[in-house]
């Protein structure tokens, strides 16, 4: 069984990925862990009952499509207590830790209820490295001493891993102490319901302290890792306030009727409920949270849409945004009068612009102005109220996508109460927005390469949170 | 064309292009099994050869750049008619066959120069803006319109026109492709109008005067010699004071012959040098700067669309499934929960901690010592604790279980083992820390169910199982329900 060896010499990436073993007892959240690290929502059998994982299951880390490390998800150790006793009574040749594991997995009839306890130590002989999973909320009982007396015959490094420590009543001095006793001082901490990303950077980094061989190796997962997280972030986040810029840049010309501008601001209105339930599923598909996992994860969404309408004034309620004032007569609610233009319709530089419009797209807005202010047209906007709304959602979202672990089962409560934190730059930000309604990709013609628009997207998106801003 | 990259990108933004257009949902375009090549970039142009081959859209965008240039060409040919037609217009507003110099350059170079100007200011002002408006459009028209022709409406044909444009016609290749074109287009215009000029000049005689009523003699001296400057530089004749003055409405020089040759000689050389020559300059710096543009076109791959593909393309976990499977099949079922009336214990009770956080430790309190057997934590424990359980034989005990722990097979196993032949004098208390499972009520049932079939397991009988919660605000029995 044991064919193994750790010390097998390799070469960098390309040679056998790092095979480790999860172990931990029952309901330690070993499954969790895996599912975090393999970011697969589906990985596995997660329940509360003890014992729900029955089998081993494997999944692989890569990095360019070669495997770095291979992950074990064993059973959990149900009764170490008995487990040790029986090993501890064994008579092996070889009177050694792994003499008795050996011995142990040989003799296996004799031990009929140790099927399950069998297939971790089989993993524990046949794999490199061990993951002790902790659920620290526990206090450090007999069985977990024995589980890590069991682990130590397998002479394998462990990097115990202190699942739940976000949890309110937590044992995590005691189990460090222990773990300390035990000379197992390459702890990482790493909830796998509220997830860190640098939780899981430091986990490799033990991983590359006590293997010292498969340095380079992951080093390199960590920095595509890294880089992985980072282009997730960027990409949500560039996402997020492109779907600002659009619906803040947004803007319809409709006659000057009441009738008229009811149906515009319908129109607009569905046109940017569309914009955000798009900008959902596209979050969704960055943080690779599959529709179905949706439900599981308990987001404040379904099938791509969030449960309370854009438009519904409880979200102003729920988000503590005040309603805005200057709504358009007669348009729907949250559409409101472009105000911003008004000073600048009839100046020598509309006239000007307009010009130039017939000639760049740049003038384009300016020949609107013009047209409108000859016309008597009325130009609608989404109204400030609004706009703060869905940046908060947005906003609440990608936070949330961040921090939730793959293995998180609880639903997500919803941040009520106080009053929410909008960017610094907020009314400069909607400022611009609005005297640019050729950034809006909502209305046809839109350059979404336009340089200009994709700074002032980076720009917004630098100001979310968990964003890095970069030079 | 150098065989470069670009098309290759081009026809992945295609192909994006399409997928994220909803107008062209009925467009089948098969995801391929399996995509090759180094880094993301490869994979991602691999995916879209092997998804455009199904629709041939690299034939499509082929097309459609051939379409795009037949139309450029028609233009161009179109813009050096009106070139010549705006020449002819301005030589024939002449009377009895005399020409207002300045009002014929105007008319001949004021609008390029003024368009030019306009050009240049767009681009230095907004070289960041991508588009250049009414050209780009009209083209993009023209050619979209051409297409969807052929093939109808949200065809292969029209998608693959719209996806060309979209690329064509914005970022960097976008501007300089376009330039390339206005500047294509003016250049024939006045190529159109040096040659009816020529032809104007050569076979009918004009002469060529000039006008003012508040402007002295004098500036149009220094304003026909500033002019003169530089085509004089490319060896164009220019007329001298003499001929200049002379040449005012109503004069007549003294060689007349010479004077319309010095004139002529500065028209066309205006033309050439302020017209032609810098339209040709920048064509052929448009072109230059349009092939960079091409070469250094690059997918943005930090789009969402890109990032997706990505995870799908370059998967950065795998699953590989179960390796050491669990043979006996156990169906796990959940276990119902159970309904009784809770029967209390006996007061005269021993009461045995097993694996209870040092909070729980009061829920043995109202014991008296002497039936207070403590808390089990330990294999030693569980010999001890057996070993006294042995020992008492008939009296009742009370297990003190924390509904923290998860029942394990380590538990039920000491719990058997305590309850074995004295199955009908024990009692199971779960200890509940309060608040520890608020987040979590759903987790909590299922904990008690699971408590209570152990319990079943034991042969503890289900009216035996008590529940407390033990904490600082709900102090005290709070049955299970």
């Amino acid at each position: 069984m044991d064919n193994a060896t750790p010390s097998k010499a390799r070469a960098g990436i390309g040679g056998d990925p790092i095979s480790v073993a999860v172990v931990g007892h029952t309901n330690a959240g070993k499954t969790s862990l895996m599912r975090t690290l393999l970011r697969d929502l589906k990985f596995g059998v997660i329940s509360n009952h003890p014992g729900a994982t029955r089998h081993v299951e494997a999944g692989q880390i890569l990095v360019n499509e070669t495997p770095v490390i291979t992950l074990f998800d064993t059973p959990g150790l149900e009764d170490s207590i008995e487990l040790l006793e029986a090993l501890e009574k064994l008579r092996p040749g070889q009177d050694n830790g792994l003499g008795r594991l050996r011995a142990f997995i040989q003799d296996l009839d004799r031990y009929p209820q140790f099927s399950q306890e069998a297939k971790v130590i089989r993993q524990l002989l046949q794999d490199e490295l061990i993951f002790y999973v902790v659920d620290v909320r526990e206090p450090v009982l007999g069985k977990y001493r024995d589980e890590l007396k069991v682990l130590s015959f397998a002479a394998r490094p462990v990097i115990p891993v202190l699942n739940f420590i976000a949890a309110p009543r937590s044992n995590l001095a005691q189990w460090r102490e222990h773990l300390a006793a035990l000379n197992l001082h390459a702890q990482v901490e790493f909830d796998t319901v509220a997830f860190n990303f640098e939780d899981e950077k430091r986990l490799y980094q033990k991983m590359q302290a006590l293997m010292a061989a498969r340095y380079d190796d992951l080093q390199q997962l960590i920095e595509e890792r890294q880089k992985q997280w980072e282009s997730q972030m960027d990409s949500a986040a560039q996402r997020i306030a492109a779907l600002w810029t659009d619906v803040a840049s947004f803007r319809l010309m409709t006659a000057n009727e009441e009738a008229e501008i009811q149906t515009a601001a319908e129109r607009m209105q569905e046109q940017v409920r569309k914009a955000e339930s798009d900008c959902v599923a596209d979050l969704l598909q960055i943080f690779r949270f599959a529709d179905e996992d949706v439900t599981v994860a308990a987001l404040p969404v379904r099938d791509g849409e969030w449960e309370l309408d854009l438009f519904d004034p409880d979200n102003m309620k729920r988000m503590g945004v005040e309603a805005g004032s200057g709504a358009a007569a007669g348009a729907a609610v949250g559409v409101g009068v472009d105000l911003m233009a008004g000073g600048v319709t009839l100046g020598a530089a509309a006239a000007l612009g307009a010009l130039a419009g017939v000639v760049w797209q740049t003038g384009r807005r300016y020949r609107e102005d013009l047209t409108a202010a000859i016309r008597k047209q009325r130009k609608l906007c989404v109204d400030e109220s609004t706009l703060k709304v869905l940046w908060l959602r947005q906003q609440y979202l990608f936070e949330a996508l961040q921090k939730r672990g793959h293995a998180s089962q609880q639903p997500m409560a919803l941040a009520d109460g106080g009053s929410p934190e909008l960017p610094g730059d907020w009314s400069r930000w909607l400022r611009k927005a609005r005297g640019n309604p050729e950034w809006s990709s909502l209305r046809p013609g839109c350059d979404l390469d336009d340089q200009e628009r994709v700074a002032f997207i980076k720009t917004i998106g630098s100001n979310l949170p968990g964003v890095l801003v970069k030079s | 064309m150098m065989p470069d990259k670009f098309n290759d990108r081009l026809q992945a933004e295609a192909i994006r292009h399409i997928q994220e257009n909803e107008a062209y949902a009925e467009l089948a375009l098969r995801e391929p099994a399996r995509t090759s090549g180094q880094g993301l970039e490869q994979h991602v142009l691999d995916r879209a050869r092997q998804m455009g081959e199904s629709v041939a859209l690299g034939a499509r965008l082929q097309k459609t750049a051939e379409a795009a240039k037949k139309v450029a060409f028609a233009a161009t040919a179109l813009l050096f008619c009106l070139g010549a037609l705006a020449a002819r217009q301005a030589f024939d507003g002449a009377q009895q066959g005399s020409v207002n110099f300045f009002w014929l350059l105007l008319a001949l170079l004021g609008v390029n120069t003024l368009m030019l100007a306009l050009w240049a200011g767009g681009m230095a002002l907004a070289s960041r803006k991508a588009k250049t408006g009414m050209l780009g459009q009209t083209l993009e028209w023209a050619v979209a319109y051409w297409m969807s022709k052929l093939g109808g409406k949200n065809s292969a044909d029209a998608a693959a026109a719209q996806a060309w444009f979209a690329v064509m016609n914005a970022g960097a290749v976008g501007r300089w492709n376009l330039s390339r074109l206005s500047h294509a287009l003016w250049l024939s215009y006045l190529l159109g109008g040096s040659t009816m000029i020529l032809l104007m000049l050569a076979a009918r005689q004009y002469d060529f005067i000039w006008e003012t009523t508040i402007l002295s003699e004098s500036s149009f001296q220094t304003l026909t010699q500033a002019l003169a400057a530089l085509p004089q530089w490319f060896g164009f004749s220019a007329p001298t004071p003499e001929q200049i003055a002379a040449s005012r409405i109503g004069g007549s020089p003294a060689n007349a012959e010479a004077a319309r040759q010095a004139w002529s000689g500065l028209l066309l050389g205006g033309m050439l040098t302020y017209g032609i020559i810098p339209r040709l300059l920048l064509l052929a710096a448009s072109w230059i700067a349009y092939g960079r543009a091409r070469s250094a076109f690059r997918l943005n791959l930090a789009r969402p669309y890109y990032v997706r593909l990505k995870q799908k393309l370059i998967p950065a976990t795998r699953v590989l499934g179960v390796v050491d499977a669990d043979e006996d099949d156990r169906p796990q079922a959940d276990p119902e929960p159970q309904q009784a009336q809770e029967e209390t214990p006996p007061t005269q009770s021993y009461w045995l901690g097993v694996e209870l956080d040092s909070a729980h430790m009061a829920a043995g309190d109202g014991v008296s010592e002497a039936f207070n057997l403590g808390n089990v934590l330990d294999r030693e424990g569980q010999h001890a604790a057996l070993q006294r359980a042995l020992a008492l034989k008939q009296t009742p005990l009370v297990l003190a279980v924390s509904l923290q722990r998860s029942p394990d097979r380590g538990l039920k196993r000491f719990l058997a083992q305590l309850t074995e032949g004295r199955k009908s004098l024990t009692w199971l208390e779960l200890c509940e820390t309060a608040g520890y499972f608020n987040q979590d009520q759903q987790g909590r049932d299922i904990r008690i169910c699971d408590w209570h079939q152990l319990a079943a397991e034991c042969g503890i009988e289900p009216q035996r199982v008590a529940h407390r919660v033990i904490g600082t605000h709900s102090e005290g029995e709070m049955k299970h329900g």
